[in-house]
């Protein structure tokens, strides 16, 4: 643990005012605030299950969810610690401060991986623990490591890492793989790029400062406003989909409709808009963007939060079209 | 360039060390209390498959026992209505 940051003196001898890192800068390293979306859409997908799970290992299962998202969070701040300390949004993380050694977080990634694999393990299923250990891997190597710097297709393929939670909650209580499970997983993944790419509107000067081929700095912010859009009508039929395959109720299916019309007026509204360009009608435009962000955050956490509902409290009722059934019942 | 001073922290790094011990402390007993929960329910899990499968057993051999029973009482009956009747007669003699 470090303890450096208080305790060290510089070449002049003058004491360091740096606080010590406290328990909390170590939550801080395993980003909580992804963390609470990755658990929440774990829990819906393992309450959308066909199978009821023992309470102690559905709690397990979510844990250790938390966890792996966590070292994955820790593993992203140990390697982007140079572009991290370039950008301003992101300089005052544990690593980049000075709060947290590298190796420390690197240390907490690795040990807390294997502790949630493990436990996903013991508590669910082989299956599902290796879909988590993936996750990981997917999150810290594939995308931090290699997409992230090397491509401005960097959050649509890495976007898979963020859409596994659900996959791995369904897993984790049926054992298995469905087709209603990799369509919670293309929800996500279908909504992750509207929603990186709404606050790299905004963000695009950092990014390009540190580096980071972002699509507002590799192909301008009209490309990405188009993008944007593009994946939108792509993303409100989807949300849609699984009142008709049987996952979703006539509540879901109602919610999803309205949520998706409204996401889609957002993104309609950023398209429109000069969010990110040069001009000084850019800049005042860059609202548009901002609400996008925050819409899609709703957006998704309404969908999961309808279909943990519909199913946990018992509120599911059958929209009468089962696509994977065969129609119409 | 910065040194660092182990020996002599600060009061609130003493503090702060010994927070985030404790927590690790805490963090671990409830890993291995967690472990110990699943493996109790895993053992019920296992418990209640063994006694439903004793129970299909002990029906099954009930069944089968029950069929043994019909067969044996059918038996007599049958052989009668089918033996020849000189087999019969003889028996009876």
């Amino acid at each position: 643990m470090n303890d450096t940051a208080i305790a060290s003196i510089d070449a002049s001898g003058d004491a360091h005012e740096a606080r010590c890192a406290s328990f909390a800068d170590y939550v801080s390293l395993m980003k909580p605030r992804v963390m609470m979306l990755v658990v929440f859409t774990a829990f819906a997908g393992l309450v959308a299950a066909p199978v009821d799970m023992n309470l102690v290992m559905a709690g397990s299962a979510i844990l250790s969810v938390a966890l792996a998202s966590g070292a994955a969070g820790a593993l992203n701040m140990w390697y982007d610690h140079d572009i991290d300390a370039i950008m301003q949004r992101t300089a005052t993380r544990p690593v980049p401060s000075g709060l947290i050694p590298r190796e420390e977080a690197l240390g907490l990634g690795l040990v807390v991986s294997a502790i949630s694999v493990t436990l996903m393990a013991l508590a669910a299923n082989p299956l599902a623990a290796g879909l988590l250990a993936f996750s990981i891997f997917f999150y810290a190597m594939v995308y931090t490591q290699w997409l992230k710097r090397s491509t401005a297709q960097n959050i649509v393929i890495g976007g898979a890492a963020g859409a596994f939670p659900p996959l791995i909650g369904w897993v984790a209580a049926t054992g298995e793989m469905s087709i209603n499970a990799w369509l919670m997983f293309a929800i996500i993944f279908f909504w992750t790029p509207p929603h990186f790419w709404a606050l790299s509107l905004w963000t695009s000067k950092e990014y390009a400062k540190a580096g980071v081929p972002m699509l507002p700095v590799t192909a301008g912010a009209k490309a990405t406003r188009l993008q944007i859009l593009l994946y939108s009508i792509l993303l409100a039929p989807l949300g849609v989909l699984p009142a008709v395959t049987g996952l979703g109720g006539v509540g879901y299916g109602v919610v999803s409709a309205a949520l998706g019309v409204w996401f889609l007026y957002g993104a309609v509204r950023v398209f429109a808009s000069q969010a990110g360009d040069e001009s000084a009608q850019g800049e005042a435009d860059m609202k548009h963007a901002k609400r996008l962000f925050g819409a899609s955050i709703i957006y998704l956490f309404a969908l999961f939060a309808v279909l943990a509902i519909e199913h946990g409290l018992g509120l599911y009722r059958a929209t009468g079209i089962n696509l994977l059934s065969g129609g119409m019942s | 360039m910065t040194q660092p001073v182990g020996s002599q922290l600060s009061a609130e790094a003493l503090k702060a060390r010994k927070r985030r011990s404790l927590i690790t402390a805490l963090a671990l007993a409830g890993f291995v209390v967690l472990i110990f929960a699943i493996t109790v329910a895993k053992l019920g899990e296992n418990a209640s498959e063994v006694s439903k499968a004793r129970g299909f057993e002990e029906a099954l051999e009930a069944q089968r026992h029950k069929d043994e029973v019909v067969i044996i009482e059918e038996m007599p009956a049958e052989a009668s209505d089918e033996a020849p009747s000189g087999e019969t007669d003889g028996a009876a003699q």
